[in-house]
């Protein structure tokens, strides 16, 4: 698969990080995940400068991810405003004790962009335009340009990726960046229904026992 | 302490494929658990985490200030509470 591996420029801040103690490290993390947490409820009572912050914090992660799910800039663009804007007016409905808010936004933007390629029909065309598998749009790795807490994740989760079985990452990455069915992906796949059912929701544990092991 | 036939259950419900009848016998557990609110929690952030596995690319510089004076013309929050784990 080609996803873009670690480049020379991302080891020093990485191993910089990983130095030190992983009390503070996991303090750090944190840190940062509560504070995108008060940004969101700063969001929700109508805060503009919260919303800008979460912007800077948010946006390159969430357009990377609409840009691998719609493989057109404009569409991705298009997007991602329409995700910030549900982001604004939907800020309240985020509950703390139930995601992180970066997984909030994600589901969020991601849900809509799904109904945005369904509602357009743009699917079949993206089926396709694409394999299946990530694929790199740029030949350079701009993972430096993620917030600090979402780079090492970002790196890690590459990796966890990388290590699954074939069989379980393609309908894995199908379900989340295509937004298809199961038995959209066992068409796709030409593999059994109850197969597929079983490879993701075995994909998804295998990813929670990886960020067990590591983290 | 959750069975493997509970963490079938929630990996299903964060997958979304739970038909309604399931779902609702799950959520029941679920606010009943917080041992499985946790670990809905940890498979959603799973899940959630595969959008950093795309390839990195900042959005254009220009959509920042657009979205901004959208919201300053009067998108405003909406004020609802949270009925559902996924938004």
């Amino acid at each position: 698969m080609n996803i873009p591996d670690e480049i020379p420029s991302l080891q020093k801040p990485a191993r910089v990080f990983s130095l030190a103690p992983e009390k503070n490290r996991m303090s750090a993390e944190e840190a940062d995940r509560e504070k995108d947490a008060a940004l969101l409820a700063a969001v929700a009572g109508g805060d503009e400068a919260a919303f800008a912050e979460l912007y800077e914090r948010f946006s390159t992660p969430l357009f990377s991810m609409v840009r691998q799910m719609t493989q057109d800039p404009i569409e991705a663009q298009d997007a991602l405003s329409e995700g910030f804007i549900q982001i604004w007016r939907r800020a309240a409905t985020f509950d703390v004790t139930r995601s992180s808010a970066f997984t909030w936004a994600v589901m969020l933007v991601r849900n809509k962009t799904i109904d945005r390629l369904r509602v357009r029909q743009r699917v079949a065309k993206v089926r396709d335009a694409v394999s299946g598998q990530i694929t790199p749009q740029t030949d350079v790795d701009l993972t430096s340009q993620l917030a600090p807490h979402l780079r090492e994740q970002a790196l890690l989760v590459r990796q966890i990726v990388r290590e699954l079985p074939e069989d379980h990452r393609a309908p894995l990455e199908l379900s989340f960046f295509e937004g298809l069915t199961h038995e959209e992906i066992a068409t796709r796949l030409e593999t059994p229904l109850g197969t597929i059912k079983a490879r993701i929701r075995r994909g998804l544990q295998k990813l929670r026992s990886a960020w067990k092991e590591r983290i | 302490m959750i069975d493997d036939n509970m963490l079938e259950m929630a990996s299903l419900y964060v997958l979304g494929d739970l038909q309604p009848e399931q779902s609702a016998r799950f959520e029941a557990e679920y606010l009943g658990s917080a041992e499985l609110q946790e670990l809905v929690k940890n498979l959603q952030d799973d899940f959630a985490s595969l959008a950093l596995a795309a390839p990195v690319m900042p959005p254009p510089p220009g959509v920042k200030a657009v979205l901004l004076g959208q919201v300053r013309a009067g998108h405003t929050p909406e004020k609802i509470v949270r009925v559902s784990v996924v938004p």
